[in-house]
């Protein structure tokens, strides 16, 4: 069966597109709200958020790399898995950065 | 497929090259006459108007940056009131992001994208007709109102409450927002269809890792327009709302919100940026390799850079609102996608620098353009991390700094590629070479001139000169630097008025191009110049990312399509393996009669919002005879 036609190789195929990037709006997202509950909070949410975030986007791209691995005939579909892989490091980095961000910043400052 | 077939059923496969070439010229033809002209929807003839609509409206916007350069070139000038210089500065912007930065981009899709994938028109090509019309349309509303000094004067963004009821009386805030519905439109009509003529329109053979690089920038940039131009539309819509009914979207003493108008504005604001971006790094990927004389350097990472930019673009909005009053722990998260968007980039430009090294460079005039790209967007480029920082921004938010960030950006990162892309493609469009020598005149002015005159104005903006000023006193000491600008805004549109000539020229006088002038390596070089209106007498099959490259000789071909009947091949998404024969519609006048009375609904609602009713009504009659069964072989596939 080919990758096209067996569901899960395909969604790990693709997992690096889909996860980073969800992950990153809705985090970009959460940034926006959680700074008015977390002013004076011992618990940050949004540091594990972006932090978990960067690592599930990060195995989304290990999902892509290995899935495309196994695919030397199928070169269209190989190539949609390396740039998913790439794409979920892209986006780990990015969610890196978020993590960063709620590391320096207290959540009220305004 | 069924073998049988009706009587008229002619195929490419029972013809000679030159019956083959007469029945389809029959078939695919645009009818001569005026009747013809509004009728057509062949994608070459609506890309040349597009481009050629455009390229007006950049030499108008031009001459507006030129007057106001005219009134700041002595402090306390009087050459044109406040209120003209409001009206000059709102068109200016409004004409340059929306009549012409992200139409001519389309544009150049419009006409390309079909030729690149080897397709023979492109999907939905009677909304493409359309589309150009309501475009077209759009432009003339936006200058027709200035002409009768009633052009917006709220900025190109239109902040509210400047432009709310309270403080914009008149029609001059609704003229800029209903121009922004029909542009909307119009961008949005074109962005679907370069979508499914890119996914489902690819030659046989073309499978996503053998896209032209041109064609998968358009393919991010469209769907980034789908994704983002909604929310302007809404903003758009709310306002006149709010002006014309009384809503209180905007009026925060009714429980409206200001902010609302930043939120939406901007999130379809900054991928704005990108929309006009992207395509221009898909001219360099699809330029370079033709004067390098080597395939592309990493189309991997070059594809993942066009698609991580596109998602990534969608996180940046709230750098244009840091003075907002936001959380700052909400800011640095948007300060942390503006750097992380500078990693593909980056990639991008190390793909290029790498193709320079390893290839042979020729310095054509299109190169030299690419070049010039490299000199103006970096140093844009890295102004544009310093405004993405909180404190570096709130210092320098409306100021001169802020003016030269973004030329740098769009004219150098945009309109350094698109006149290289001019040059590029001229022989194709027009089958005439434009001039060599002209050429490296045009480049070397606008590249002096443009860095001559943005340059300084970062100093400008660091001194403390705000933006949107129409005059500034003596003792402010930036006399001589705006001086200065000026005069080098003349060095600049000297480089532009030898541009229009040369291509004016050239058209008439320039030397014959043929088929391949460059020896450039995909498809829309593999057919005449300009392309007959069939574009391919039999489809090309694709072998790999570089066709002509790798079968200099002759290219292999797809046959059994019909000659008697407008029709393409339909091929899957990923592999593009051929799945259909599909029907490809004729010429209409409907979609001209439709844009009329889309139109003159939108125009006739900023002045009562019955005309949404009762212009409903022939809109509704033009979309059904548009749609009519025609009971003609068309609607059979």
């Amino acid at each position: 069966m080919t990758a096209r036609h067996d569901p899960w190789r395909l969604l790990a195929l693709l997992a690096g597109l889909a996860v980073g990037p969800g992950i990153w709006a809705l985090s970009t997202q959460l940034g926006q709200i959680l700074p008015y509950a977390e002013c004076g909070a011992s618990i940050r949410p949004s540091t594990i958020f972006a932090g978990l975030g960067a690592l599930l986007s990060l195995g989304s791209a290990w999902l892509s790399w290995r899935g495309a691995a196994g695919l030397r005939k199928e070169e269209a579909m190989r190539f949609t898995g390396q740039m998913a892989a790439l794409m979920g490091l892209l986006f780990a980095f990015a969610l890196l950065l978020q993590a960063a961000a709620t590391l320096v910043l207290s959540g009220c400052e305004r | 497929m069924s073998d049988e077939r009706p009587p008229h059923d002619l195929r490419d496969t029972m013809l000679a090259e030159a019956s083959l070439a007469h029945g389809l010229t029959r078939t695919w033809r645009t009818p001569a006459g005026l009747l013809g002209a509004l009728s057509t929807v062949d994608h070459k003839i609506i890309g040349r108007r597009y481009i050629a609509t455009a390229f007006v409206f950049l030499a108008l916007g031009g001459i507006l940056g030129l007057l106001m350069r005219w009134q700041l070139a002595r402090p306390e000038a009087r050459v044109i009131g406040p209120d003209l210089y409001n009206q000059i500065f709102t068109v200016h912007g409004t004409n340059m992001m929306f009549l012409f930065a992200v139409p001519v981009m389309e544009a150049f899709a419009v006409y390309l994208v079909p030729l690149m994938v080897g397709t023979r028109n492109i999907a939905f090509p009677r909304l493409n007709a359309f589309s150009y019309w309501v475009y077209l349309a759009g432009g003339i509303l936006l200058w027709v109102a200035f002409i009768l000094d009633t052009g917006p004067d709220v900025g190109w963004f239109a902040y509210v409450p400047l432009s709310g009821p309270q403080y914009a009386a008149g029609k001059r805030a609704d003229i800029w927002a209903q121009m922004i519905t029909f542009t909307e439109i119009s961008a949005l009509a074109v962005a679907v269809e370069i979508v499914v003529t890119v996914l489902k329109q690819r030659a046989p053979g073309m499978s996503l890792n053998r896209v032209p690089l041109f064609v998968w920038s358009m393919l991010v940039t469209s769907f980034v327009i789908i994704l983002a131009m909604p929310a302007v539309m809404v903003a758009s819509t709310a306002l006149i709302l709010d002006r014309l009914v009384g809503t209180h979207f905007f009026n925060p003493a009714e429980g409206g919100d200001v902010l609302l108008w930043q939120h939406l504005f901007w999130f379809f604001g900054h991928p704005e940026v990108y929309i006009i971006f992207i395509p221009a790094v898909g001219m360099i990927s699809s330029m370079l390799p033709t004067f390098c004389r080597r395939p592309i350097f990493g189309y991997l990472p070059l594809v993942l850079a066009v698609v991580g930019t596109g998602i990534l673009a969608f996180g940046l909005w709230v750098h244009h609102m840091f003075t907002t009053g936001l959380p700052r722990m909400g800011e640095s998260f948007f300060t942390a996608s503006s750097m992380a968007i500078a990693v593909p980039n980056g990639i991008q430009i190390f793909c290029w620098l790498a193709t320079i090294w390893y290839g042979r460079p020729v310095l054509k005039t299109p190169m030299l353009m690419i070049l010039a790209f490299f000199f103006t967007f970096i140093p844009g480029g890295l102004t544009g991390v310093m405004v993405a920082s909180v404190p570096l921004d709130t210092q320098v938010h409306d100021t001169y700094f802020v003016v030269a960030h973004f030329h740098y950006v769009l004219v150098g990162g945009a309109v350094f590629p698109l006149i290289g892309a001019v040059y590029y493609w001229y022989p194709k469009f027009v089958g005439r070479m434009m001039s060599e020598r002209i050429g490296r005149w045009v480049a070397g002015l606008l590249l002096v001139g443009f860095n001559l005159t943005f340059f300084p104005m970062h100093i400008l903006g660091l001194q403390g000169m705000t933006r949107r000023i129409y005059a500034y006193p003596e003792e402010m000491g930036w006399g001589g630097m705006n001086l200065f600008v000026s005069l080098s805004a003349v060095v600049l549109a000297a480089g532009f008025l030898l541009f229009f000539i040369d291509v004016f020229r050239a058209a008439r006088h320039g030397p014959e191009a043929g088929e391949n002038p460059w020896g450039a390596a995909t498809l829309e070089w593999a057919t005449a110049s300009p392309p007959p209106p069939y574009n391919f007498a039999r489809i090309p099959v694709v072998r790999s990312a570089n066709p002509l490259w790798d079968s200099p000789d002759s290219l292999p071909v797809a046959t059994g399509l019909r000659v008697d009947r407008r029709e393409l091949l339909v091929t899957s998404v990923t592999e593009a393996r051929p799945e259909a024969r599909e029907a490809s519609p004729s010429d209409s006048i409907w979609p001209l009669i439709a844009a009329i009375c889309t139109c003159s609904m939108l125009l006739a609602s900023i002045f009562t919002p019955w005309a949404v009713v009762w212009g409903m009504i022939p809109v509704a009659a033009a979309l059904t005879a548009w749609f009519w069964p025609k009971g003609s072989p068309e609607e059979e596939a």
